[in-house]
């Protein structure tokens, strides 16, 4: 990535405006401020340190003045803001680092990349953005080589940071990192760029990840839209447990949808399911094929309460008048907690729902409820 | 690629536009979808009586959100009948988005209909009605809203004057000043979020009597409010009112006043000479860059015992300048070192790499800090160390060991830690298993089996349940192992598990315990137990069988409690 450096003055105007006008501190950073600015071509290679001098921590200038400086964009407006990043409150540190991204080139790159080196668990994350920021191909190679480090911290931000680029080498890295002994960054980074070469590790990850990374495996491979349909439909075959994770994702296309709608209608139909995903996913969906599935689990008493909730949860009409045809069922315990389930969640709709009900015994939830929906009296206010 | 195709269509002669309303009635949803979007996009009325047809089909909750934007954000009159349906037969989040949309659409004879829902409904209708309103007819919301805050029901009280507050009209303070003077809790403390969200020192005085009052729930949102007006008197208010509140709750508030740190900072270095200095004014010392209070601080530290939590914060949080110092100075009791090497670990500071190695040297009983601040900063000098700890004869160590090794990369690490799997430690064997499983997942299910199998009698009970948490391919075979072990725990402790499992697999397994003759009643009742809760088909076709070995829970009995 290039810096955005102008050539014209118009930034520095500003900064010397803004200089001026905070303090004689500031002053002193306006007078640094030079009109020759480097060519885009040519970063800063050398280091002029020697010949600057740094703010005190007392002259230190405040946010919108770092964003001067990064406007600015010369050697000694760079100068300034490796001063504030090594001295300034974590804020200030924090922008300025952003600031020194934004110059860019060899000295700001060399400055970032010695910092990182140096840096405490808590200013990694900072420098690494600032790294990726950046955004060459050497400062994405001082990445790639942290997220090989055998300090944990390092590695972490260093992929948070790798994550935000989408650059041929850096797509390569994730490929390869999806075999590290922690893929999980790496699996994450493909939730959010479509690679048909992942989708083999990502189904093996699925499969083989602990409960974490099968999770967002999964959304990984969901996010790779059609062209991982093979592999969501084998692994929605495999077991339940990876079932329950694919339930939990969010099915990028109306196939992967429909998927997961017959895998939980059947593990509906199949019983032995008290409650769980299956039941999430159809209260979730739409279809009326999931509420008929939900209607006939309410008739198992193992199953009855997680498929009523999920039915009064959906709230449609549709499902309220499925409620209120079982809360009149001739088995007793289902109508009772259907009629129950009808309460549990009351809107305007459920209104006449409401009404309607005369069980001798939910007299006073049915009272509570249509107070919740202000129509204890049928009348408005 | 469809998308544009028949957007494009949509925009063109009637024949085009004619093959885009013929889509809309064809058999491919996803194409239907996109045909009503197009003509909607084209703002085309045929778009508007194709929704009112597609919306019941759509059974994705995300593509039916951006269609009810869509109809919402188009603000065309014929759109009103297809959200107005939505408004009746949606399921919730559709439905109450539907509410949202009417307002967007800006078509006047919709109030009545959100009017309505201010009257009868959820919170969350009232909510998105009102909301709805503001954007439809803001002056007809603000009285229609007045109103209800001028009712008798508490609840919608409240929700009307949360709708209010975010109207921003003109007679807004003398709204709230009014509820404030209602007492009503609730209200009262809509009101206060408002003044701490946009501060008003007109207020000034209702707010030092709310926060020298009774009433804990609105004394500390009013100083959190007072705290934000930068009158001297209001900051003094909020010093006498914060006397009574535990210190750090009292200096979190001061704080929020920007004007109260510098007097704050001063207050600290005071408390230095205090007989009893608080842990929270050393941390806030620490955090403070300024020479001043770094002096302050290592004036105090050098001359007090603590105990090794506080030294180790103060490490953590400090300046590196000073923690070169604490550190060159060297500790000389026992809290003191043990907070130091806790705090370089919590710090993670290469800088302080050298000091750590030479604790690991140094003083036995810092050893293992030292070697775990060491790991974290991926130091490769610890690694002989870590083999040692894998390799000690407490058990606590050899856990540590893992934990510390499941953050390595090198391939060594993955040798230790499979050596680990096997230790004699149930504890520190299934750390190391669990750590593995998605490493080398084989390799974990046979040594998960040996471990169960290998352990005495007395054990196994334990290993199954440190080990029944591994991923369901890998435990299913532990616990099959288990379902026929001679130990009654054992089993049962596998027949619960397998019930937790769910599923006609589970079911099976335990129909075939509950029809072995040659188990034990227990190990029989607890599956009769777990089958009946499980449910499903074969649950009912051998209700009998299960009936004649467990009773039914008979607290099981339904307890209707909707709220």
């Amino acid at each position: 990535m290039q810096s955005q450096l102008k050539t014209a003055t118009p930034a520095v105007l500003v900064w010397r405006a803004l200089a001026l006008a905070s303090s004689a501190s500031a002053l002193t950073l306006a007078l640094w401020a030079k009109p020759a600015k480097l060519h885009p071509a040519a970063p800063h290679s050398t280091a002029p340190v020697a010949a600057t001098q740094a703010p005190s921590v007392s002259d230190l200038p405040p946010l919108p003045q770092v964003n001067a400086l990064r406007d600015n964009g010369d050697v000694a407006a760079l100068e300034a803001l490796i001063a504030i990043a090594n001295r300034g409150e974590p804020k200030l540190a924090s922008a300025a680092l952003q600031s020194i991204a934004q110059i860019g080139g060899d000295r700001a790159r060399e400055f970032l990349a010695r910092r990182f080196a140096a840096a405490t668990d808590a200013e990694l994350p900072d420098l690494a953005l600032a790294l990726a920021a950046l955004g060459d191909a050497a400062a994405r190679a001082l990445l790639t080589n942290a997220a090989r480090s055998k300090r944990p911290m390092a590695r972490s931000a260093a992929f948070e940071a790798l994550s935000t680029l989408d650059t041929a080498d850096v797509r390569e890295f994730m490929l390869q990192a999806l075999s590290f002994v922690e893929p999980a960054f790496a699996i994450g980074y493909f939730s959010n760029c479509r690679e048909p070469r992942a989708l083999p590790a990502l189904e093996r990850l699925a499969r083989s990840g602990d409960s974490a990374q099968q999770r967002t495996a999964i959304d990984a491979l969901f996010a790779q839209g059609d062209s991982a349909q093979p592999a969501l439909l084998r692994l929605l075959r495999e077991d339940d447990e990876l079932c329950d994770s694919m339930l939990q994702g969010q099915p990028s296309t109306p196939l992967a949808r429909q998927a997961l709608r017959r895998a939980s209608i059947e593990r509906l139909r199949a019983g032995a399911l008290r409650g769980g995903w299956a039941y999430e996913f159809l209260q979730r969906d739409l279809s009326s094929e999931a509420r008929e599935a939900l209607v006939l689990a309410a008739r198992d008493p193992a199953s009855r309460e997680s498929a009523l909730n999920a039915l009064s949860a959906r709230g449609d009409i549709d499902s309220l008048r499925s409620l209120s045809t079982l809360a009149n069922d001739v088995e007793q315990g289902l109508a009772q907690q259907a009629a129950c389930a009808l309460l549990s969640q009351p809107d305007s709709r459920s209104r006449p729902f409401l009404l309607r009900s005369n069980r001798a015994n939910l007299t006073s939830e049915a009272a509570a409820a249509l107070a919740r929906i202000n129509a204890s009296s049928g009348r408005p206010i | 690629m469809h998308r544009s195709a028949l957007e494009a269509l949509a925009t063109r002669d009637e024949t085009a536009r004619a093959l885009v309303v013929e889509v809309t009635h064809g058999e491919d949803l996803e194409l239907r979808i996109s045909a009503v979007r197009a003509l909607l996009k084209a703002e085309r009325g045929e778009g508007y009586a194709a929704a009112v047809l597609v919306l019941p089909q759509i059974e994705d909750p995300e593509t039916l959100s951006s269609l009810i934007d869509a109809l919402g954000e188009s603000h065309d009159p014929r759109a009103l009948s297809a959200l107005e349906a939505l408004l009746d037969s949606a399921e919730r989040d559709a439905h109450l988005h539907a509410i949202g949309a009417l307002g967007e659409l800006g078509v006047a004879s919709a109030a009545t209909r959100l009017e309505g829902l201010l009257q009868v409904g959820s919170s969350e209708e009232f909510s998105a009605a009102a909301e709805a309103l503001k954007k439809l007819t803001p002056m007809g919301a603000a009285a229609k809203l007045r109103a209800v805050l001028g009712s008798e029901n508490s609840e919608r009280q409240e929700l009307a004057l949360s709708a209010l507050l975010s109207l921003d009209l003109p007679d807004s303070s003398s709204i709230m000043r009014e509820q404030l003077r209602s007492g009503d809790r609730g209200r009262v403390s809509l009101v206060l979020r408002q003044l701490i969200n946009s501060p008003d020192p007109s207020f000034e005085s209702e707010l030092i009597a709310i926060a020298e009052g009774d009433d804990r729930r609105t004394r500390i949102p009013a100083m959190q409010a007072l705290s934000k007006l930068s009158t001297a008197s209001a900051r003094d208010a909020l010093e006498r009112a914060t006397l009574s509140l535990p210190e750090t709750l009292a200096q979190r508030l001061l704080d929020l006043n920007p004007e109260h740190a510098e007097r704050a900072r001063e207050q600290r270095l005071t408390a230095l000479a205090q007989e009893v200095v608080q842990p929270s004014t050393l941390l806030e010392l620490a955090r403070d860059p300024s020479d001043e209070a770094q002096q302050a601080l290592l004036g105090y530290l050098e001359s007090h015992e603590l105990p090794a939590g506080v030294w180790a914060s103060v490490v953590e949080f400090a300046p590196s300048s000073t923690v070169q110092r604490i550190v060159g100075r060297g500790a000389s009791e026992a809290g003191a070192k043990e907070g130091l090497v806790e705090g370089l670990g919590r710090r993670g500071d290469p800088k302080f790499a050298s000091a750590l190695r030479a604790d690991l040297r140094g003083d036995p009983s810092l050893r293992k800090g030292a070697i775990s601040a060491l790991v974290a900063l991926g130091d490769d000098s610890v690694f002989g160390e870590l083999r040692e700890l894998a390799q000690s004869g407490d058990s606590a160590e050899r856990d540590l060991a893992v934990r510390l090794l499941s953050t390595r990369p090198e391939p060594e690490a993955a040798q230790e830690l499979e050596h680990l799997a096997s230790d004699p430690d149930a504890q520190v064997m299934s750390s190391a298993l669990h750590t593995l499983q998605s490493r080398s997942p084989e390799l974990v299910g046979r040594l998960a089996l040996r471990a169960l199998r290998e352990a005495a009698p007395e054990d196994r009970a334990n290993v199954l349940s440190s080990l029944s948490d591994l991923k369901a391919s890998l435990s299913r075979p532990l616990l099959e192992l288990a379902l026929g072990d001679a130990n009654d725990s054992v089993a049962v402790q596998a027949i619960q598990t397998f019930g937790n499992i769910q599923g006609p697999a589970s079911a099976q397994r335990l129909l075939a315990v509950v029809n072995d003759a040659s188990r034990s009643e227990e190990v029989r009742r607890e599956a009769a137990s777990g089958l009946r809760t499980l449910g499903g088909p074969l649950a009912q076709a051998n209700r009998a069988l299960l009936d004649s070995l467990s009773e039914p829970d008979a607290a099981g009995e339904f307890v209707c409690n909707p709220n």
